[in-house]
């Protein structure tokens, strides 16, 4: 019964909701927030609970829960929660349209976390898909078509893969796996690898995400904070729990690192490395952020390809600490265009005067982003470096090192861009954000300090996630992990940083009292006083850097695509030729088709 | 081994198919449509045919009579093939209506 | 005990009866086929139930097969007949939009087109079989050119021509089958095929295949199928893609399963199946009217259908048959949107129908509609797609499955280009659709949601399939 407890809580009550919120739609971003709270309250006594069952509705589905599990939805419905609580005051009242479909998206991830055979998971996987798509279609019109086909792309994949594996075991249970041949298995996760791997952007399947990423910011929140985690947790299942260790290694070893999953990691280190540098840049600040989150994404895919215990819990951590930075930078961003009404980062400026608190999640998802070791964000990034550097790879290692160094020029950019500097003339005016946008952001820090202080916790529920999947476990304690190169003791870092913190503390209160604050324009103009001037040089960001880039930059796989789709609807124009509209033709077509049929029965007979 | 009625209904058939295809004129197609039809009557017909049979009315005088459910069947197949045709005619003629003409080819430009 | 031949008499006779009704009130015949429509709904559920727990023979005339005429009611012609009746019976809500005179033929006619389709989906006998697919396509031909103008016309002077040619070559195949066996009736046939000569099997398994190809809308049979939809009244299209395509299908599935239990030929029929799809999807992609992007799409659903029939593994087939209720829900629903779209828009170019879908009324049904075509869960058009995949990956299709799902993602790209289209905000004032319009469209989106959500009814019937590919009804 408990695990009907458990289907009804986290699918069945955000299903309600969505049709609640649908029919009383007055009351619906309140329905949505109550709807989104029970699943992310109720998910705390589940922890550590196993427990499955099958529903039938004609065809079974298998659900289970356990820890992974659990640690998924624990991002995804915080996540979903945040962004619906930011929701209450940033979408339109008596808007139905967006409580509904969010909540059937976390329906439909929360069915994909809790499936245990594939069916299932398809099933989820497309209500998830579809719903996002008319999330996006809501607001960017334009490029709602984009994500669709990446999204179909994504399911199609999966559905090659589920295929491969049903041919093999004439079942779609996960734990029906034995005896597919090797080379069954590497189609299967060829398949299902780059299928997920859509929904986590990994190149050259990111296209779809900086469009995608335009839309209402909540719902791109949910989107990249918490949907993402999807790809994340289906590569995460197929390749460790479906497949498993084992049947990795069999491909062969490279520094007993499975030749499957190493080129899955140098992919992902592209996609960080990748990622960043087009991030950095971004004048337009969501897209700068959807770019981010593409290379953030690709250290996840770092990890998962590694394998190793250090590997694994590293990405594990990362995803998580990605879930909960990028979801307040998305919403951060949201506030600041809610309140402005503008993007582009060279439009925007000295925000942090007006909107503090804002300036002050923000910064701390910016912390979290860049791996600073006062958020979690620094430990899951070491992780993944010592993961790399443990096993001596060359080529990962500093892709992954260069990419850390070009997340700090963009975060520098969005900090200095957006907040710091000059106040724009117009934003005079701007106020911070509403209380439920800053309860939304400050919920969404609260475990990324946690972690950082007691990474331990956390790393016991990954522990038990990678001794669940038999990969090997972490050695930790409550304030520091170890590995064979290291480690990260964060008990030392934070006695170190709170000395160090209370003597700069002591002095910069001391100095104050001698220092005279100057304005801006005392500081830049030499005591002259024209009526305005525009000091604030956020345009044409890193144009030195960009220069030099220049000639990479030229090469595009949006381009790509885009060549790739026109070769084939002028194709597409000669077939519809065909189609003379002339009855004679067609007459003939038939005498044609029969004549076929005739020669292929003979050959057949 | 395949009977010569069969040729010629197969022959009837083929007529009808080339009518179809190759002539412009919108009552000629229809001609051959009907001529394909009546070939299927014809090879439905001789199926049914018995050598030396008679008609198949059951009084005991005639022991051999031909099969009478090809007929039966050619009866209703003919009814249906006159509607068909009926249809047909009725369609040229809107067609004619509509643009003065029952050439293929100029119906087509017309509406261009 | 209920006659499945009152599924044939009914509307027979109701249609000739309709002339002396209207000398009463020409305003109520709308209402007198649909209420005819609606009996005959509850007649097919009956059938149906009944058919459920053994197939029903219902002998005409008093003689025994294989000499007499018999109506032969499996679980899925059964099931099959429902969703037929249950389809006209939703379209003739929409029918009353019809104002076009002269109205009693239009509904004469249709009550024929009912007739006829549940003729093709419930006999055993093969001659009653092109009987009924000639009264099938006489009623289509003459509801095609209804609207008495040139598209109306051309539309239906290819399809008198192309079916005229199939419904030949069906009657080929039957003489055929008849010189040699000497016996009509479906079961019995199938038992002594094996008494045939080869050769004479091939010619006439490649006759009957055609000429039901023709109205299955296979590849490249199906050239009649944009103009003709695209000329009908819009009612008539729906009743098209909902009911005369899926007797169609259901009969080509007997020519294949109970009539010839050809294993060897398969894979051509899945071949087939593909370049339906892919010829479909591809021509939909490139069309600026909604109807033909709606008939194109159309073909491309049948190829599916046909690629499930063809992979013939009990999954697929199960799939097929479920592909064939979902299409039959999902198409309706959406040929009665665009009819109300081109009503509302005055034009048939999607590009002209900018934010008509933001009508909650219109939109939300049509969403749905389009999704569940796209095969998306959990509306009915997943289950169907999905079912048919699987049971041509655990055959080995796998290149055939890869080609079909990249032609499936052109099926994506368009209906998405035309749903940013119909829900882009626009100034445009459209009118509002009356009750006439939205009943049916909500009706058909509450099938499609409810069996999606809960499948498990006609998974109940699917079951028998594993017994239909056996060679039973």
């Amino acid at each position: 019964m408990e695990i009907w407890s458990a289907f009804g809580i986290f699918v069945l009550v955000p299903l309600i909701g969505a049709l609640l919120s649908y029919l009383a739609r007055k009351y619906a971003v309140y329905l949505g927030l109550i709807f989104a709270l029970v699943p992310a309250i109720a998910l705390y006594p589940f922890y550590g609970k196993e427990m499955s069952t099958v529903v039938n509705i004609g065809v079974k589905l298998n659900l289970a829960f356990d820890v992974t599990t659990w640690f998924f939805m624990l991002m995804l419905d915080t996540v979903a929660l945040a962004s619906m609580l930011f929701a209450t005051s940033y979408v339109r009242k008596g808007e139905g349209g967006f409580s509904t479909l969010m909540l059937l998206g976390l329906a439909g991830a929360n069915g994909v976390l809790m499936a245990r055979d594939f069916l299932t998971l398809y099933i989820f996987w497309e209500m998830m898909s579809w719903s996002a798509y008319i999330l996006v279609l809501r607001s960017s019109g334009e490029y709602a078509r984009r994500y669709m086909l990446f999204a179909v792309l994504s399911a199609y994949l999966l559905i090659m893969g589920i295929g491969i594996y049903y041919y093999y075991t004439g079942s779609f249970l996960y734990s029906a796996a034995s005896g597919i041949p090797l080379s069954g298995w590497a189609w299967i996760l060829l398949f299902l690898i780059l299928g997920f791997a859509v929904k986590m952007a990994v190149f050259p399947l990111h296209v779809w995400a900086p469009y995608a990423y335009r839309s209402e910011q909540p719902f791109v929140a949910f989107l990249s904070g918490g949907l993402s985690k999807l790809g994340t947790f289906g590569i995460f299942m197929a390749m460790y729990s479906i497949a498993g260790v084992a049947i990795l290694q069999g491909f062969g070893t490279f520094r007993s690192i499975s030749l499957f999953g190493y080129p899955f990691a140098v992919l992902g280190a592209f996609t960080a490395f990748i990622g960043t540098i087009l991030a950095i840049f971004q004048d337009d600040l969501r897209k700068l952020l959807a770019y981010s989150s593409i290379g953030q994404l690709g250290y996840v895919m770092v990890g998962l390809g590694l394998g190793t215990p250090l590997a694994v819990g590293g990405a594990l951590f990362h995803a998580f600490n990605h879930a909960f930075f990028k979801a307040i930078l998305f919403l951060g961003a949201g506030a600041v265009i809610y309140r402005t009404g503008k993007y582009r980062i060279s439009e925007l400026g000295g925000l942090g005067y007006r909107m503090p608190f804002t300036f002050l999640f923000v910064l701390f998802a910016i912390f979290a982003l860049a791996g600073i070791p006062i958020t979690s964000g620094f430990i899951s990034k070491w992780m993944l470096y010592e993961a790399a550097i443990e096993k001596k790879f060359v080529l990962i290692a500093p892709l992954m090192l260069i990419a850390s160094v070009g997340a700090f020029l963009y975060c520098f950019r969005i900090l200095y861009g957006v907040f710091l500097g000059q106040l724009d003339k117009e934003h005079e005016n701007v106020k911070e954000a509403p209380a439920p946008m800053l309860a939304a952001m400050a919920l969404l820090m609260l475990p990324l300090l946690i972690f950082a202080i007691f990474p331990g916790w956390i790393l016991k529920w990954i522990n038990e996630i990678l001794t669940g999947a038999n990969i090997g476990t972490l050695k930790y304690d409550t304030y520091a992990y170890y590995s064979s190169i290291g480690g990260a003791d964060m008990l030392v870092f934070w006695i170190t940083f709170m000395l160090l913190f209370m003597i700069s503390m002591y002095l910069f209160t001391r100095k104050r009292k001698v220092t005279k604050v100057v304005d801006q324009y005392d500081n830049y103009l030499a005591g002259e006083t024209p009526p305005y001037v525009q000091l604030h040089a956020a345009h044409n960001f890193y144009k030195p850097l960009r220069d030099t880039w220049a000639p990479l930059l030229r090469y595009s796989v949006d381009r790509a695509y885009e060549k790739f789709v026109k070769f084939f609807i002028e194709g597409f124009e000669e077939i519809k030729k065909m189609y003379t509209e002339n009855p004679q033709d067609y007459a003939a077509y038939l005498g044609i088709a029969f004549l076929i049929f005739l020669l292929v029965g003979w050959w057949l007979l | 081994m395949i009977p010569y009625y069969y040729i010629a209904s197969i022959a009837l058939i083929a007529l009808g198919f080339y009518i179809v295809i190759a002539k412009k004129n919108l009552i000629k197609i229809i001609i051959g449509l009907d001529m394909m039809d009546t070939g299927v009557n014809l090879l439905l017909i001789s199926i049914g045919y018995v050598k030396g049979g008679t008609a198949p009315i059951e009084n005991g005088n005639y022991p051999i009579y031909v099969d009478p459910i090809p007929q039966a069947l050619v009866l209703t197949a003919i009814v249906i093939g006159v509607s068909v045709m009926a249809l047909a005619l009725s369609i040229a003629i809107g067609l004619y209506k509509n643009t003065g003409t029952v050439e293929i080819d100029e119906i087509r430009r017309l509406r261009e | 005990m209920i006659h499945p031949v009152l599924l044939i008499a009914i509307p027979l006779f109701f249609a000739f009866l309709l002339p002396l009704i209207s000398l009463w009130s020409k305003k109520s015949l709308p209402y007198v086929t649909t209420a005819v429509m609606g009996l005959n709904t509850i007649i097919a559920i009956l059938v149906f139930l009944e058919a459920m727990k053994a197939p029903i023979f219902d002998i005409i005339g008093g003689f025994q097969p294989p000499l007499g005429i018999v109506l032969m009611v499996g679980p899925l012609g059964g099931f099959l007949a429902m969703i037929i009746n249950t389809a006209a019976l939703i379209i003739s809500i929409y029918s009353m939009e019809m104002k076009k005179e002269p109205l009693l033929k239009y509904y004469m006619l249709t009550l024929l087109l009912l007739m006829g389709t549940n003729g093709m989906v419930l006999t055993g006998d093969i001659f009653n079989l092109f009987v009924f697919l000639e009264v099938t396509s006489i009623a289509s031909y003459g509801l095609a050119s209804y609207n008495k103008d040139l598209k109306g016309f051309e539309g239906a002077l290819k399809y008198v021509i192309l079916g005229s040619i199939g419904s030949t070559f069906v009657l080929i195949g039957i003489a055929l089958i008849y010189s040699q066996l000497r016996t009509l009736n479906m079961l019995d046939i199938a038992r002594r095929l094996g008494e045939m000569d080869p050769y004479t099997k091939i010619v006439a398994f490649a006759s009957l295949f055609l000429g039901f190809g023709v109205e299955a809308e296979m590849f490249p049979l199906n050239t009649w199928v944009p103009e003709t939809y695209d000329g009908a009244p819009h009612p008539v299209t729906a009743m098209f893609s909902s009911m005369s395509a899926k007797s169609g299908i259901f009969a080509l599935a007997r020519v294949i399963f109970t009539i010839f239990a050809f294993a060897n030929y398969l894979w051509f029929v899945v071949i087939m199946g593909l370049l339906t799809v892919f010829f479909g999807e591809i021509v939909a992609y490139v069309q600026k009217d909604i109807k033909r992007m709606l008939a194109y799409s159309s073909i491309g659903q049948m190829g599916m259908i046909i690629m499930g029939l063809g992979i013939g593994t009990t999954i697929a087939v199960e799939g097929a048959f479920f592909q064939m209720f979902s299409h039959a829900m999902g198409k309706a629903l959406l040929f009665i949107a665009a009819g109300y779209m081109i009503y509302a828009a005055q034009t048939e170019k999607m590009s002209e129908m900018k934010g008509i879908g933001r009508n909650p009324l219109i939109g939300i049904p049509l969403l749905i509609g389009i999704l569940s075509i796209m095969g998306m869960p959990p509306f009915i058009g997943f289950y169907g797609k999905f079912y048919i995949l699987m049971g041509g990956f655990s055959q080995g299709y796998y290149a055939i499955i890869a080609l079909f799902l990249a032609a499936s993602i052109v099926e994506i790209a368009y209906y998405a280009r035309f749903i940013k289209i119909v829900f882009q905000p626009s100034t445009k004032n459209y009118p509002a659709p009356r009750s006439t319009v939205y009943v049916p469209l909500i009706l058909f989106a509450i099938i499609i949601v409810l069996f999606g959500v809960y499948p498990q009814p006609v998974f109940e019937v699917l079951k028998h399939v594993a017994a239909f590919l056996a060679g039973g009804a």
